[in-house]
């Protein structure tokens, strides 16, 4: 059996092509159905996103999997193949587990290292779970992934780095208040960057926004939307000794707040710390303002240098996560050898079973005078002696197939217990019951409402 | 006698260890490193409350009159409140700094002082007064000592935030402002300890009558502490002065404090060593 991901995602595909693959909550179930019943599909899981739509499957052979998984999407999304096929990337075994693995993480994410995937993927494979959609290497495997992800984002501070101007700022009023819950913040401009910050600042709890602007109504509008105070600019200019935050993004060419101005106001402002973001291109605050004590002035340049230098340092976390998806994936293809080791050991032990009852039988037939406490003591006593006698040899070969030569002592195990016939029997079985199922699934499952 | 030297031994190392794991973390963000070091700093603290406990059961005294003692407990004071710290704040930094101070403090214990004899001879009130002075003192120079490492940070952040450096170390001291109210606490507990502590050593030089005492450098540098630390409440209360001037006059408070505990050796007024 193989695990294969089919997918696009946002670097693969334009958003014109991916907003046709998106899958509403309710169709999910109805997809999974379709996907569960189509050829060689063992497993499957689908994660829809805006950003991504990926099929994970497992299948019982590669080859002519991705033919059929693209008649799925073809069938279930309702677009010809020739629209998409370019668009999708596919991954087989360990490269579409760490691939899944890097998902989870954020890796793959449009801003690198953003959790919210995380919690896509879990819904994901729990919707898939319900469905029935998933067996026992899905269940292994996302249930890994999803507690990888969780310890990459606790173990490392991949997500802890703003990687947006208006967060930046944020961040950085953070290092200088801790929290905004009793700051004022003055924005001297109606600008669409100033109003995304104040509308940060104004989610973190920040007490009070004055909006001051050149146009009494435009300053207005703006103060309406975060219960702010309207004002203009020369009278926004004369609160600087109240606030605690100033963000400038005037459309003037000179400068709006000069080092004489926030000087003289420096005695209202009784030493507490006056943090200054200056977005504004030319810039609207006296760069020598910076000098003052307490005074902490950031612009533009400076914001972009923190985000930049951000992600650095979430590209530097990134490499800790993919050491850890690599050690991930190794452990669940360790996993995956000891799954192969369950048919020899459910044979030894039916085996056990067998000469177990046939000793009984043998034994109750030369002792016929034994009561039914003194065969049922028996019986306990030897099934003991078979267990205990199985108990080092399971555990044993457990080890040694996640060994590098894994396959070669589970064949050694196997012939010196003698297994080999009724692990062919169990085979056969299993193919039956495959061979009863593909017979039943038509090569293309049409959705009704296509039909 | 075998059994404290090996305690003592044991205590330095594992404080070492626990201060690289933190040193470690500092370094290169790490939870694991983090988590380790502060078991092993947990485990330093319960190592000095032995050594303590032993000689109180060997000596049949609480141990805090020589100069060795009070580094000792001061040491055991620390480690205490680094502990706390740990446990209850996100500030691996100042766990560190605490934790070097109390490592350095507790090496140079060991090096220059021995344990030396307590003043016995002495009465029981003054006995009493000699008690609640060496502890208020101790209590004074822990809660300053964490005032200044607070302060040492608050100049660090400040002059990385005018400079507009930006790196993990920034992303992950305290705020400005929660600095500077840690800070101002510390030397809000501090300062009265010391006062007090003071006041108890004057009432004991009255009693014996020792009034030269009062212009021995030991006196002097702790008024002149207490002077800056005066200093440090009147800034604060102007509120003309900004966060970065308040922070100096913290480390210059501190550094008269430092003076003082070496000023033993030139000062008639203690006589530590059993005097």
């Amino acid at each position: 059996m193989h695990i294969m991901v089919v997918g696009l995602n946002y670097r693969t595909a334009p958003v014109d092509i991916r907003e046709r693959f998106a899958i509403a909550q309710e169709d999910l179930s109805e997809a999974l159905d379709r996907l569960k019943e189509t050829k060689s599909v063992l497993e499957g899981v689908i994660v829809g996103t805006c950003n991504r739509t990926e099929l994970y499957v497992v299948v019982d052979r590669l080859h002519m999997c991705a033919f059929y998984i693209r008649n799925f999407m073809e069938q279930w999304f309702g677009i010809p193949k020739a629209e998409f096929t370019q668009h999708l990337y596919i991954y087989e075994d360990e490269r579409a587990v760490e691939h899944l693995m890097k998902v989870v993480c954020g890796l793959d994410s449009m801003v690198l290292g953003e959790t919210q995937i995380l919690g896509q993927v879990k819904q994901s494979f729990l919707t898939a779970q319900a469905e029935k959609a998933t067996g026992t290497w899905f269940n292994m495997l996302f249930k890994q992934a999803v507690t990888l992800g969780k310890r990459a984002h606790s173990e490392t501070s991949i997500g802890e780095n703003a990687v947006s101007v208006s967060y930046a700022a944020i961040e950085l009023g953070k290092r200088i208040f801790g929290m905004f819950t009793d700051k004022k913040v003055l924005i001297l401009g109606a600008g669409k960057m100033s109003e995304l910050t104040v509308k940060h600042l104004y989610a973190s709890g920040a007490a009070q926004v004055i909006v001051a602007n050149r146009t009494l109504e435009k300053a207005r509008e703006l103060a309406g939307r975060f219960n702010g105070l309207p004002c203009t600019l020369e009278e926004g200019v004369a609160m600087l000794g109240e606030v605690d935050i100033v963000i400038s993004s005037t459309g003037s060419s000179d400068y709006v707040l000069t080092r004489e101005q926030v000087k003289t106001l420096a005695a209202a402002r009784r030493s507490r710390p006056l943090f200054m973001i200056d977005i504004a291109v030319p810039r609207n605050i006296d760069p020598t303002i910076a000098e003052l004590p307490g005074v902490f002035l950031y612009d533009i340049d400076d914001l972009e240098g923190i985000v930049e230098s951000n992600m650095e340092l979430r590209r530097a976390e990134a490499l800790k996560i993919e050491r850890m998806i690599r050690q991930e994936s190794d452990n669940f293809y360790g996993w995956l050898k000891t799954l192969g080791v369950r048919p020899v050991i459910r044979a030894l032990q039916e085996k056990a079973t067998d000469i177990h009852q046939e000793t009984l039988e043998s034994l109750f037939n030369k002792l016929p005078e034994l009561d039914e406490r003194q065969r049922k003591v028996i019986g306990r006593l030897m099934k003991s002696v078979a267990n205990q006698m199985m108990h080092d040899p399971i555990n044993r070969v457990k080890e040694m197939a996640a060994d590098k030569n894994g396959a070669e002592a589970v064949d050694m195990f196997t012939q010196i217990f003698a297994l080999e016939s009724r692990l062919e029997q169990a085979e056969e079985a299993v193919t039956r019951e495959s061979e009863k199922k593909t017979l039943d699934t038509p090569v293309f499952a049409l959705r009704p409402a296509v039909l | 006698m075998l059994l404290l030297a090996s305690l003592i031994e044991l205590m330095i190392y594992i404080y070492a260890l626990s201060l690289l794991f933190y040193f470690s973390d500092c370094v290169s963000r790490s939870v694991r490193s983090r988590r380790i070091g502060t078991g092993l700093l947990g485990v330093t603290g319960l190592l000095q409350f032995s050594v303590i406990g032993v000689r109180i059961v060997l000596e049949n005294r609480v141990p805090m009159f020589s100069v060795y003692d009070f580094l000792f407990l001061f040491i055991f004071v620390l480690t205490l409140a680094g502990f706390g710290l740990a446990l209850t704040q996100k500030a691996e930094f100042v766990v560190l700094l605490l934790g070097i101070v109390g490592f350095t403090a507790s090496v140079l214990n060991e090096f220059w002082f021995s344990v030396g004899e307590h003043a016995e001879h002495i009465g029981y009130t003054q006995q009493l007064l000699l008690i609640l002075h060496v502890a208020l003192a101790n209590l004074s120079l822990v809660a300053l000592t964490i005032a200044a490492v607070f302060g040492i940070l608050y100049l660090f952040l400040y002059a990385m935030l005018k400079k507009k450096k930006w790196n993990d170390t920034i992303r992950r001291l305290p705020s400005l402002e929660q600095t500077e109210r840690w800070a101002h606490l510390a030397v809000l507990t501090g300062t009265p300890l010391l006062i007090v502590s003071l006041l108890v050593a004057f009432i004991m030089i009255v009693a014996q009558k020792r009034w030269e005492m009062l212009l021995d450098i030991k006196g002097i540098t702790t008024f002149a502490a207490l002077a800056v630390y005066g200093l440090y409440f009147v800034l604060k209360r102007t509120h003309k002065y900004s966060g970065f001037s308040i922070a100096k006059w913290t480390l210059v408070g501190y550094a008269l404090v430092i003076v003082n505990l070496l000023s033993n050796a030139f000062s008639e007024y203690h006589k530590w060593n059993g005097g």
